[in-house]
């Protein structure tokens, strides 16, 4: 099915089915060489378009291959002179906590990850929660959005705002995510957090610059999705191995289980069996504990990688520098936003 | 240097290095990395010394040495998706498959190669979704893709697993063609390949 098969002689061999299945179908007896070797595809099927002397003849082809598809970058940002970052990357495993419910200053990221350790902030003084502002990497011009808290109506009015703008000037996101959440309780459902977190999804949902994620801490609950997770398609997701990814965390989970439970057998009016709820609690918080780990969360495709922290601004860079190479176009058209 | 081409300012800095939440999230971070190193070597090391030294004995490169040859000298390699499979019953770390993001011949593409030194490099559940992914990231990103195949093809036992969304690989190969972003395929030893679709 592809455009071009390189096959190796005296190596390789494809076919529908192979000699045992062959005679089990239709009795048939044959070889490998005859039904599917590289010299017979390549001779008289046509199966394959190249056929190598050996490995490195099948690589020297492939690179050749490679070289007359003719082919080029879809966009290319303005070069611009690389400044490394001020300060150094060694010191993000000081800051990083290693117990994401410890926050940390996502500034101390980006100044050891963008170019000069230079960041245009954007409102700096509104919705502080979410960081959002301009900066390069490796010369590749981004805007970035990164938690420093937990997101409110404000900080995800911002974040919608901000995903907006960068579309309009065909400007690469990348999303820093530390986030255990969206507020809740009765304040913030009046203000209308769903409403607006609802808008900051819209923007990521429809977004057409690429985007690209990294998880440094917490990822949490719809947190995870307004801060652009593996469902939201990003470009690439990559992990710091603190990380912790699931819809709650194991403790929050185990207690809302208990206050069910206690409602349940008090509407039935019968005695909550205590051993039996401390047993399950402990169990539901072990198994998310499990299963919020990131090496169970890699291990099944949740993201492209867990990677260093030190090593960020180079993943982060040959992220970009693999987007531009299709067009690099952002959007006017979004969903409706409830205001 | 650059205030003329780059007026962003610098950000200043509060991070002390000597207090003990700095020093504490350093020595539990750098634990963590030790454990990925160690994923990671895991990953590499494919089917294990016995199943490495039989593919080398027959003169084959082994799934990382291929990809090293194909690169340009100077290129990168970003690995994406080293620990699929991990700890998952039925897997070995990286799930049959090596992939990543590099530069051949001045072009950046995705290139996967076949760990044979696993069951054949026979494709299992992770592996399919592994290189789905590779192929979303071809095809988000419009860059070519090599496949370096040495694959028993299916892994028959766990094919209930596979067969049916497996058929996507195949669709996936020709609508990229079609998008005219080519992938190309370099067999350098197919072994039995099952395609259970195709038995007439």
């Amino acid at each position: 099915m592809s455009d071009y098969v390189v096959m190796v002689k005296e190596q390789a061999q494809v076919y529908l089915a192979g000699p045992p299945l062959v005679k089990m179908a239709t009795g048939e007896e044959t070889n490998h060489e005859d039904l599917g070797g590289a010299e017979m595809h390549s001779k008289v099927s046509g199966v394959s378009d190249y056929l190598a002397e050996d490995e490195m003849d099948a690589i020297r082809l492939g690179r050749e291959i490679v070289a007359h598809l003719n082919w080029k970058k879809g966009a290319a940002p303005v070069p611009r002179p690389v400044e490394p970052p001020l300060y150094d990357a060694e010191e993000l495993l000081g800051i990083a906590s290693a117990d994401i419910k410890v926050p940390f200053d996502s500034r101390e990221v980006i100044a050891r990850i963008v170019d000069g350790s230079r960041f245009s902030e954007f409102k700096p003084l509104y919705g502080k929660t979410l960081i959002c502002g301009s900066a390069y990497i490796h010369g590749f011009p981004v805007g970035i959005l990164a938690n420093n808290g937990i997101l409110f109506s404000d900080s995800s009015n911002k974040g919608a705002q901000f995903i907006q703008l960068c579309n309009q000037t065909n400007t690469p996101l990348l999303f820093l995510q530390n986030i255990t959440g969206f507020m809740v309780g009765q304040k913030y459902e009046q203000e209308g957090i769903i409403k607006n977190g609802a808008k900051m999804i819209n923007a990521v949902s429809n977004s057409t610059v690429p985007a690209i994620t990294i998880m440094t801490g917490a990822s949490y609950g719809a947190g995870n999705y307004a801060m652009s997770g593996r469902a939201y398609a990003p470009r690439f997701l990559f992990t710091w191995p603190n990380h912790r990814i699931a819809v709650m965390g194991g403790k929050q989970l185990g207690g809302v289980l208990e206050i069910i439970q206690r409602q349940a057998a008090a509407k039935k009016g019968v005695e909550v069996d205590e051993q039996r709820l401390a047993v399950g609690k402990a169990m539901i918080e072990a198994q998310i504990e499990k299963e919020s780990n990131p090496f169970f969360a890699t291990a099944r495709l949740w993201d492209d990688g867990i990677i260093d922290p030190r090593d960020t601004r180079s993943v982060v860079a040959i992220s970009l520098s693999a987007a531009y190479t299709a067009k690099v176009r952002g959007t006017t058209s979004w969903g409706v936003f409830r205001h | 240097m650059n205030d003329a081409a780059q007026p962003y300012p610098v950000l200043r800095s509060r991070v002390d290095a000597r207090t003990d939440d700095y020093r504490a999230n350093y020595e539990q971070n750098s634990a963590v990395l030790a454990k990925l190193d160690e994923a990671l070597a895991q990953a590499r090391a494919g089917g294990g010394e016995k199943y490495v030294s039989r593919h080398k004995a027959r003169g084959r490169l082994l799934p990382r040495e291929r990809i090293a040859m194909i690169c340009d000298r100077d290129s990168h390699f970003l690995e994406l998706c080293a620990l699929a499979g991990y700890d998952v019953k039925g897997h070995k770390p990286g799930a049959s498959l090596v992939g990543g993001i590099a530069v051949v011949s001045g072009v950046e593409c995705v290139i996967t190669a076949s760990e044979a030194t696993v069951k054949g490099g026979a494709i299992n559940e992770m592996g399919m979704r592994k290189s789905g992914r590779m192929a979303e990231i071809a095809e988000q990103n419009r860059m070519p893709s090599i496949s370096m195949i040495e694959s028993a093809g299916a892994d028959l036992p766990n094919q209930s697993k596979i067969f049916v969304p497996g058929g996507r690989g195949f669709r996936d190969l020709t609508r990229k063609s079609r998008a005219r972003i080519p992938p190309s395929a370099s067999y350098s030893a197919a072994r039995p390949r099952a395609a259970p679709t195709s038995r007439a």
